[in-house]
């Protein structure tokens, strides 16, 4: 089943980034009605109805302070799920990132660890921005261990600021900084 | 502006030198005031533009229009001079969680300790009368004495976001505390939320 090419505007190994798609938004319902998602994204789990998709996509595909892009696999073009930065700061040069693979079966497959790669790589060559950062609830080990694979680092923890199946965890906060020195002049 | 009249502050919290209250109508001209210092707005994190009286009433209305916000004037206590305010955002009812903010906007009324027991009260209003459990803030590392201030009212330093803050011409590190409810010791509220005693004509 190979799929005609969609637009994308980074390609890499595995997957590709491209702009949000309207005729996607039944995918993105699916994938918002998965409560596998919102255990890790931090949505309260519940259904959703296509108006609410819908009414998420009118919000995010036309903004200034954020870039949403829909991830694809490069083998059949499928798209997989999302990623963002949000928030970006150009006078401070930050940003926030963030990601969700929408099905089950496209997680462990550093599918998400290479669209990190790809985004930060927009963040920091693209935008020129200088820290990119992401909060990452401690019930996801698989998503922090992905995020250190694409270079974030932790910088620190909320304690107990989380609450998932009757419990309480802590908010890890990552952050990833511009490779490159500050200033160039100062070699 | 009713400055300098106790009897016109009306108090919910009353501290040893501060006490917060519901704002006024006078608020946003001291609002305006405040935001248009530049010793104000070096350590607000509100920006440092010039603040239009219309642009000071859009963001006074989360003085009155928000479930998730809750903004107290401070008092100094004796004179009842309103010196700055403070506010809990983002309330999450779900995680009880929220961030913290606040604003000493009279030059005169700073190194007082007023701030620090202003936070103090307001960790008070949080976790005793609203029932949180984390309060967070964040700060510039650029403002060492804010810092020291919110250790003393009790909050610990969780992590620094390195060189976030772009400040005249500098890389600063974004420092984040936070507070937890346990193991809080309430200075004032504590007496007020208990039980009901049953009372003599009930038995």
């Amino acid at each position: 089943m190979s799929a005609e090419r969609p637009i994308v505007n980074v390609v890499g190994q595995q997957v590709a980034l491209g702009p949000l798609r309207r005729d996607l938004i039944p995918t993105i319902q699916r994938w918002f009605n998965n409560f596998e998602s919102d255990r890790t994204q931090g949505d309260i789990p519940g259904p959703r109805t296509l108006e609410r998709a819908t009414a998420w996509y009118e919000r995010m595909a036309n903004r200034d302070d954020g870039y949403w892009y829909t991830i694809y696999e490069t083998t059949d073009w499928q798209p997989i799920g999302m990623t963002w930065l949000a928030d970006i700061d150009h006078r401070h040069g930050t940003a926030y990132f963030g990601i969700s693979i929408g099905d089950q079966a496209n997680r462990g497959r550093g599918y998400g660890t290479e669209a990190t790669r790809l985004i930060l790589d927009v963040a920091f060559k693209q935008l020129g921005l200088y820290n990119v950062a992401l909060d990452v609830y401690a019930n996801n080990p698989g998503g922090i261990r992905a995020y250190q694979k694409a270079g974030f680092t932790e910088y620190g923890r909320i304690r107990e600021a989380y609450v998932s199946g009757g419990r309480r965890w802590d908010v890890i906060l990552m952050e990833a900084i511009r490779p490159e020195l500050d200033h160039p002049a100062s070699t | 502006m009713n400055l300098g009249n106790t009897e016109s502050a009306l108090y919910s919290i009353e501290g040893e030198s501060v006490a917060l209250g519901p704002v006024t109508s006078d608020t946003r001209d001291l609002i305006y005031r405040w935001f248009n210092d530049p010793n104000v707005t070096r350590t607000a994190g509100v920006g440092d533009g010039p603040w239009s009286m219309e642009r000071v009433e859009e963001w006074c209305k989360r003085f009155t229009g928000s479930d998730n916000e809750a903004w107290f004037l401070i008092f100094e206590r004796d004179t009842g001079q309103p010196i700055g305010v403070a506010g809990l955002r983002d309330i999450d009812e779900r995680h009880r969680t929220a961030e913290y903010a606040i604003t000493i906007g009279e030059g005169s009324a700073r190194g007082k300790g007023y701030g620090t027991e202003a936070t103090r009260l307001m960790l008070d209003y949080a976790f005793v009368a609203r029932g949180l459990h984390s309060v967070l803030l964040d700060v510039a590392a650029y403002n060492p004495g804010a810092i020291r201030a919110y250790e003393k009212a009790g909050f610990q330093e969780i992590g620094r976001r390195h060189g976030a803050d772009l400040s005249e011409g500098t890389r600063w590190d974004t420092v984040f505390m936070q507070a937890l409810a346990t193991g809080f010791e309430s200075p004032v509220l504590g007496a007020i939320f208990v039980p009901d005693q049953p009372r003599e004509t009930d038995q």
